[in-house]
């Protein structure tokens, strides 16, 4: 899966439009980027590609890079 | 009848204690911090029951410690809800600190229009309020109405997590909406309760 389509994940999961994040999108930067579109990045992460991330981890993250780096 | 709301540490969700003078047993809506929930009752009042809003983590954690001291306590929620009080990845606990899988088997399932007696003429009313999860309901007791997270004031609806869906939660708001009148407490799952004189 190519970068691209890791941001169309999250940016479907967060209920974001199409190419309103890149890699370098700030995480809070991100509209309604709170614990539940946390939560909601942990069960994407886990659903998909079968990492599990950890609230601490997630709550470290600065960057839309961050998690595609953790999407793996 | 006296509602008591109580904050929960997960999420700042609510729990709500319905009592009634002339009894000796209490309802809860939505279960969070049971601590919390036992230093507010009388040694000698029972919990008859919980009504689940819907079946997130931060609305049912205290569930397992409920049920252990009061074993007959039933657990009203819908079906989809009953699914996830059995499964730590649809109630989300999974992925959160501790993983809550439900160890009661007292449960009841609840579906629109169903009327539960609560004490000599008090009544709780069902209605379905799917989207911010699929098992979501809301409870109308007297002027009360507990919306959960269907409806919190002020307070977009998240729909993004599992199970969610923003066009049923559409529908949802709106029949909320026509069942709120002038005299209407609303009490969501998260934030104050809100008595809609003062809007």
């Amino acid at each position: 899966m190519t970068n691209k389509d890791k941001i169309r994940l999250i940016e479907d999961a967060l209920e974001l439009g199409q190419n309103t994040i890149n890699e370098d999108t700030l995480l809070g930067d991100i509209h309604g980027y709170d614990s539940m579109a946390r939560l909601t990045l942990i069960v994407l992460c886990d659903d998909e590609f079968n990492k599990k991330l950890t609230g601490e981890q997630i709550r470290e993250f600065k960057t839309v890079k961050d998690i595609l780096d953790f999407m793996g | 009848m006296k509602v008591k709301q109580i904050i929960n540490s997960e999420f700042s969700s609510n729990t709500y204690i319905i009592s009634d003078p002339a009894s000796d047993w209490v309802w809860l809506i939505d279960i969070g911090e049971f601590d919390e929930v036992l230093n507010c009752l009388n040694k000698e009042v029972l919990v008859r029951g919980v009504f689940i809003t819907h079946p997130h983590f931060d609305h049912i954690y205290g569930i397992n410690q409920l049920i252990d001291n009061f074993p007959d306590c039933k657990v009203y929620i819908s079906e989809e809800g009953r699914k996830a009080l059995f499964s730590d990845k649809l109630n989300l606990s999974y992925y959160h600190n501790e993983s809550i899988i439900f160890r009661g088997s007292n449960v009841q399932i609840l579906c629109e229009t169903d009327k539960i007696g609560l004490f000599e003429r008090c009544f709780l009313e069902t209605l379905e309020t799917p989207g911010h999860n699929q098992g979501c309901l809301t409870f109308k007791i007297e002027e009360y109405l507990f919306t959960g997270d269907s409806y919190i004031p002020n307070v977009e609806v998240v729909t993004k997590l599992k199970g969610g869906n923003k066009e049923a939660s559409k529908k949802s708001l709106q029949k909320i909406s026509d069942n709120i009148c002038e005299n209407t407490i609303i009490c969501p799952g998260h934030g104050e309760m809100r008595n809609n004189k003062r809007r």
